[in-house]
């Protein structure tokens, strides 16, 4: 389908515009050119609004004027009219019909409320014969042609187009718009109708005569029931693993550069805990400390006195002038008496002149002579106990010396810590994503340890169904009744089989050759031809680009241009492997790209025009030398844009070819 | 209508030998790409295309 013209009736900033795209050169490329404010994405809206009933591009619709011109509004007050009416006509062609989509509104002059809408689709085949289609029917017309849910792939922002791999796109929604796209969902259908009126329609039929194709029927169903629910599962499986990837990538690009904040922030958080820790032990240190000197004040102050005391009494005692343990008095009775008064024995003579000897030789009483003794046992200890001075001491500076070093290294990589993490503003973050990384990389693991369960779960179910398909061909082989329904259930089987094995092969064939297309259109559009090596895409048709020297996945640090130029060529690939003829509206197309990529985009797209209407809507600016030089030659047309309020003080826009 | 090339490349290569097969599943695919609702003409047009085959 192409454009042809586009007519617009007081639609926003449009008080009456007619765009014709007539296809005038070999390249069916088509350039509108306007300023900011002009309405180029008004156009879109336009657009949108004439085919689906609605302006996605609106910046915010709640707070957006009426969809009338309020120009044309304030003049058919004027006059008089209660209404005043918005229309926008396209004309478009297809296979040799002319199509118009016309779609109507009237807004009421006095409350600027708008009214109900009209769609009407009007069709004009070669013959002349012309049909006229309205309401919910001129809506399906419009979604054979360009389907509602595939729109964004026709008419796009330019200024957009770099979140095109992004996380609104999750899901299978990709995948079902290329499916749709490329007609692999009728496939889908075919085969599911086949199916259902196999099933429904025959098999029950013939089951009611025979039970047992009956009840094959049935385990049939549930089968197919089950490998549907568990494709669902696998899908949304996928999903969520390479969504986990995707986090896990762009969690490692935010935190490049800062992988060991969050290690180094905890660190610092844990030396900061041990220096408060060190502090309370020097604290009881110094306690120690002045326990310490007040013990060996005392001890040290009188050492040389207790020596000389133990000293004195040790002399004593070495003289013998110290009495024994036994009282004098009952060693002088016991002389008295000549019997020892502990044994009860006889002493003779020599042993009294021994005691007398001894008792003579004693210079102080028993009582004094106990004295000395436990005076001299103190003395003793205090002395053995100053004499651990050195070593004590020794071991306390140490102790103390350790505390005080273990504080100081501990300063010094607080420090160092700190300094590296005051780097980065914001270790929240840091912190935030390093979670979220190690949670989907815990995640994935589980993800694909459930995938592989419920892939062999799919395999079983996949041959389960096989068998019971061969069970069901044996029965109703064996069943001579129906012969006209057999008939007719063989047929369809054999119609679903040849449709499913054209759509398995399509769907991994478009995917492949999408693949390629992509990555040959990207290489011609950006200017750095051999960083990437190629493209994947997977199951669920996300874009994963690879880099040549890591050849891991590196779409999330492309810059915004390479992003929109990957999409663009991704958009092109898609139309071309599906053969889809739709036209391709960009406004914006090349905000975000700089003059080597402008050229080599205008390149790629004079080609594609070749055999694609292209539309493309340009800021003044944005249509640069590098651009115009390649456009201004081939395109089939060239529209500016152009305001009329500076010239009449009235609001419209003029197109001038 | 079915316009992807390669979808009927595909059913050209796969009903060959089978001319009926090849028209059946056209206009299963026309049918389809129209819009609507289906079973019941699905099973009509099984029908005239099994009576159909081989004549």
């Amino acid at each position: 389908m192409r454009f042809e013209s586009i007519k617009i009736k007081n639609y926003r900033q449009y008080q009456d515009l007619i765009v014709d795209f007539n296809k005038s050169s070999e390249n069916d490329l088509h350039i509108l050119i306007a300023s900011n404010g002009v309405g180029k994405t008004n156009l879109l809206n336009a657009i949108n609004w004439c085919l689906f009933g609605d302006e996605p591009h609106l910046a915010n619709p709640e707070e957006s004027l009426s969809i009338c011109n309020l120009q044309s509004l304030e003049e058919a007050k004027e006059r008089g009219e209660a209404n005043c009416n918005v229309s926008i006509e396209i004309t478009a062609s297809s296979n040799y019909k002319h199509i118009s989509f016309i779609r109507e509104i009237p807004v009421t002059t006095a409350t600027n409320f708008a009214g109900i809408e009209k769609l009407k689709t009007i069709i004009i085949d070669q013959s002349g014969k012309t049909e006229i289609f309205k309401g919910n029917i001129a809506d399906d017309i419009i979604n054979q042609y360009l389907p509602r849910k595939i729109r964004e792939y026709f008419f796009f922002d330019g200024e957009q187009l770099h979140n095109y791999f992004g996380a609104k796109r999750a899901g299978t929604h990709v995948k079902d718009s290329i499916h749709e796209i490329a007609q692999v969902q009728a496939m889908t259908n075919i085969k599911n109708h086949l199916n259902n009126v196999a099933r429904d329609e025959y098999q029950k039929t013939i089951g009611k005569i025979n039970p047992k194709i009956d009840e094959i029927a049935n385990r049939q169903t549930d089968a197919i029931k089950r490998s549907e629910n568990g494709q669902k599962e696998l899908d949304q499986l996928k999903d969520s693993i390479q969504l986990s990837k995707e986090v896990i990538t762009k969690n490692d690009e935010n935190i490049a550069g800062t992988g060991s904040l969050v290690e180094d922030n905890k660190r610092y958080n844990d030396a900061i805990e041990e220096l408060k820790k060190l502090k309370v032990k020097k604290e009881q240190m110094k306690a120690e400390i002045q326990k310490f000197v007040r013990k060996y004040t005392v001890l040290l102050n009188t050492y040389s006195i207790n020596t000389a005391t133990y000293e004195f009494i040790e002399e004593k005692r070495k003289k013998g002038v110290l009495p024994p343990d036994i009282d004098i008095k009952l060693l002088v009775q016991s002389v008295d008496d000549h019997i020892c008064v502990v044994c009860e024995q006889d002493i003779n003579e020599i042993v009294e002149k021994h005691i007398c000897d001894k008792v003579n030789k004693l210079e102080v009483s028993s009582e004094v002579s106990h004295k000395l003794v436990e005076i001299k046992n103190d003395v003793y200890a205090a002395i053995e106990q100053a004499e651990h001075y050195k070593d004590e001491k020794k071991a306390l500076i140490s102790k103390s010396k350790e505390i005080d070093d273990k504080i100081q290294s501990i300063e010094i990589e607080r420090d160092k810590l700190f300094v590296r993490i005051s780097t980065c503003s914001d270790i929240k973050s840091v912190e935030k994503w390093m979670e979220e990384k190690y949670y989907n990389l815990e995640l994935l693991e589980i993800n694909n340890k459930k995938l592989g369960v419920i892939e062999e779960q799919i395999e079983k179910v996949k041959q389960e169904l096989e068998a019971i398909e061969r069970e069901m061909k044996k029965a109703l082989s064996e069943s001579d009744k129906c012969e006209e329904l057999k008939v007719y259930l063989q047929f369809t089987n054999r119609a679903a089989q040849i449709v499913k094995e054209i759509e398995q092969e399509i769907m991994d064939e478009v995917r492949t050759k999408i693949e390629k297309e992509t990555m040959e259109l990207f290489k011609k559009l950006i200017w750095k031809t051999h960083t990437y090596s190629h493209i994947e895409l997977d199951s669920n048709y996300r874009l994963q680009l690879f880099h040549q020297k890591t050849n891991a996945s590196c779409l999330g640090s492309c810059s915004a241009a390479e992003r929109s130029l990957l999409a663009l060529a991704f958009t092109i690939a898609l139309h071309k492997v599906s053969g889809h003829e739709s036209l391709l509206f960009i406004d914006t197309p090349v905000a975000r790209v700089s003059d080597v990529n402008r050229e080599k985009f205008a390149s790629v797209l004079i080609e594609v025009s070749k055999a694609k209407q292209i539309i493309m809507a340009f800021t003044p600016s944005e249509y640069s030398p590098e651009i115009s030089i390649l456009f201004d030659s081939v395109a089939s047309s060239k529209i500016k844009l152009q305001t009329d309020e500076i010239t009449t003080q009235k609001e419209g826009v003029q197109a001038i070819c | 209508m079915i316009q992807n090339k390669l979808i009927l490349d595909k059913l050209e290569e796969k009903t060959k030998n089978d001319p009926d097969m090849k028209k059946f599943i056209e206009v299963l695919m026309d049918k389809e790409t129209e819009g609507g609702q289906f079973t019941k003409s699905y099973k009509q047009l099984i029908e005239k295309a099994t009576k159909e085959v081989g004549k």
